[in-house]
Parts: structure tokens; sequence; C-alpha cells
């Protein structure tokens, strides 16, 4: 499996199907706090139907769950992850903790 | 909960963020329940824009997994334990606080509201906390060095409360493994999602 990382670091939409409204959902979902995302939730809704547009929105919740309970615990970065930190251009060791 | 969603949830996560929610709202291994529904309203008092406040102590940090929990250090954790707050007690804060993003942007995802806290939240800590956990490799008690979704394992019964989340709202963990996993969405199309929100978190995990 290849995930492209520019999509990532950069916000490109991916090249996956539906990749530009997913990609929109989940930046909605994730930096905007207040205010409603139900713009990108129709247009991933019309590009995927109803119930992929769920599952993806259940990914998007539960790594936030993820992210604060592995940051707030300071969980290392694990040995098998290494090489991809690496791909995006940082040094695991280096980040403050 | 789900009255008011724009999109239906499947009917395994709903169950997980029902039974999620009561869980959040009782008492934990070392808060009441009274301090966990106040945890929650910090929480969601972040996420609304508002400021850390100063007091309680448990509310302060909560503030800070809300918003910042990739910006905590080691000397956060070690200033909050000289001013009182347990080890194992920080952990159970950082549990509720992320179990609470879960169910709150699942919620918004589907175009409803968040559930109001109880208004009379009530039940005493029940001392669920396992007697070997110890700090292994992060800054709090654990059975083990610290992978996800076994963070929370030194409190059992929080540990399972993460993983009936996680499960359903990611992937079953025996097909973790399984890069050709697919159902109404490809591997990809997950692990793109994870990834995008982990960097905008700024979780490097």
């Amino acid at each position: 499996m290849a995930l492209d990382l520019n999509s990532v670091e950069f916000g490109t939409p991916p090249p996956l199907p539906a990749g530009a409204e997913l990609l929109a959902v989940t930046d909605a979902l994730t930096t905007n706090h207040r205010g409603s995302i139900e713009a990108e939730r129709r247009a991933l809704v019309e590009a995927l139907g109803p119930s992929a547009a769920e599952r993806a929105i259940g990914v998007c919740a539960t790594f936030q769950m993820m992210n604060r309970a592995l940051d707030g615990v300071g969980a290392p970065v694990a040995a098998s992850l290494r090489p991809l930190a690496a791909d995006l251009g940082f040094d695991p060791n280096s980040i403050p903790r | 909960m789900f009255d008011r969603a724009e999109l239906a949830p499947s009917a395994e996560r709903k169950a997980a963020v029902e039974q999620a929610w009561t869980n959040l709202t009782g008492p934990g291994p070392t808060l009441t329940a009274t301090t966990r529904c106040s945890v929650i309203r910090a929480a969601r008092a972040a996420w609304a824009g508002g400021s850390s406040p100063d007091a309680p102590l448990e509310d302060h940090v909560a503030h800070w997994v809300a918003v910042d929990a990739g910006g905590l250090r080691s000397d956060h954790v070690e200033l909050w334990a000289a001013a009182g707050l347990k080890r194992i007690t920080y952990l159970e804060i950082v549990g509720v606080v992320s179990r609470l993003a879960n169910v709150d942007f699942y919620l918004r995802g589907l175009g409803a509201p968040v559930p109001e806290i109880p208004p009379l939240p009530s039940g005493s800590p029940t001392g669920d906390v396992h007697q070997d956990a110890r700090i292994t490799d992060g800054w709090v008690p654990a059975l083990a060095n610290l992978r996800a979704p076994n963070v929370l394992d030194a409190m059992p019964s929080e540990g399972v409360a993460f993983r009936g989340l996680h499960e359903p709202m990611y992937m079953p963990m025996d097909q973790i493994d399984n890069w050709r996993f697919a159902d109404v969405l490809s591997r990809p199309q997950i692990e793109f999602i994870a990834a995008r929100v982990s960097f905008l978190n700024e979780c490097f995990y």
C-alpha cells in the first residue's frame, strides 16, 4: 500500500476515489472546531454515498482520540515507523518531549 | 443522541458512542463523576475557543490535552505532578478528553449536536487501577511500553472503553496488518484520513 505523502503534508487531493472530498471533510473536522462542516459532508456523501461518508467521519473522529492519547501519554515513535519518519523528513529523536 | 443527525450512524458506531458517553459521564478509576464531567466541560470550552482555566488543575490539564496535546512535554506533566496531580489521574484525564474527542467530533461530523452533561452526575472513584502499573517509555503508568491502543491499560476499564471506540471507528485489531483490508472504504482511503488528521494535529507517533 502506498500513501501520497505530499497530500498528507501539503493538503493536495490524494489520488484516491473521492480524494478531494475526503481531504475536505478531514481538514474541516480537524481544524474548524466551531463552524459547520455541512458543505464538506454533503460533497462527500455525493461522491461516496452515505455509508462510506459516515465511515470516513468515524475514522477522522477516532484519530482525534488516538492523537491526543498518544501525545498525552508521551508515547515515543515506534521503531517500526522510523523509516516513515525519515520519508516525512524528520528524526523522531529530535521531537521535543 | 443521534435524533438530529444529518447523516445516520452505523449501528455498531452508534452503540459504541452511546456506551462511551455513559462511561465518560460516570465515575472513573480515580475521579468522581462530577470531576469527569467538569473535565468534559473544560475540553469543550477549549474547543469553543475559551482560554485555559487556572483552576481546578484537572480542568486546566483537560484544556491543554484538548487543544494542544502535541505541544505537551514531560516538563508540563512533572509540573502538574508537583502541584499534586497524580500520574494515574493525569492519565485518566488524557483518556477522558481523548474519548470525548472521538464522541464529539463524530457527532459533529454527522451534523448532530453533542450530548448534554447530566445535571447531577454522581459516583465515587472506582479504584480500578492495575497494581503492576509503572512508568515505562512514556510519562504515565502502564503495563508495558506504550503502544496504541493500549495506552490506558493501567486502568483496565478505561483500556476497554478506549478500544470500544477504536475498533468500530478504525478497524478490527486482527485486521491491522492486513493492508488489503477494505469495507465501504479502502485501506488507502482509511490510512489517508488517519495520516492527514495526525499531521494536522502534529502527532508523530
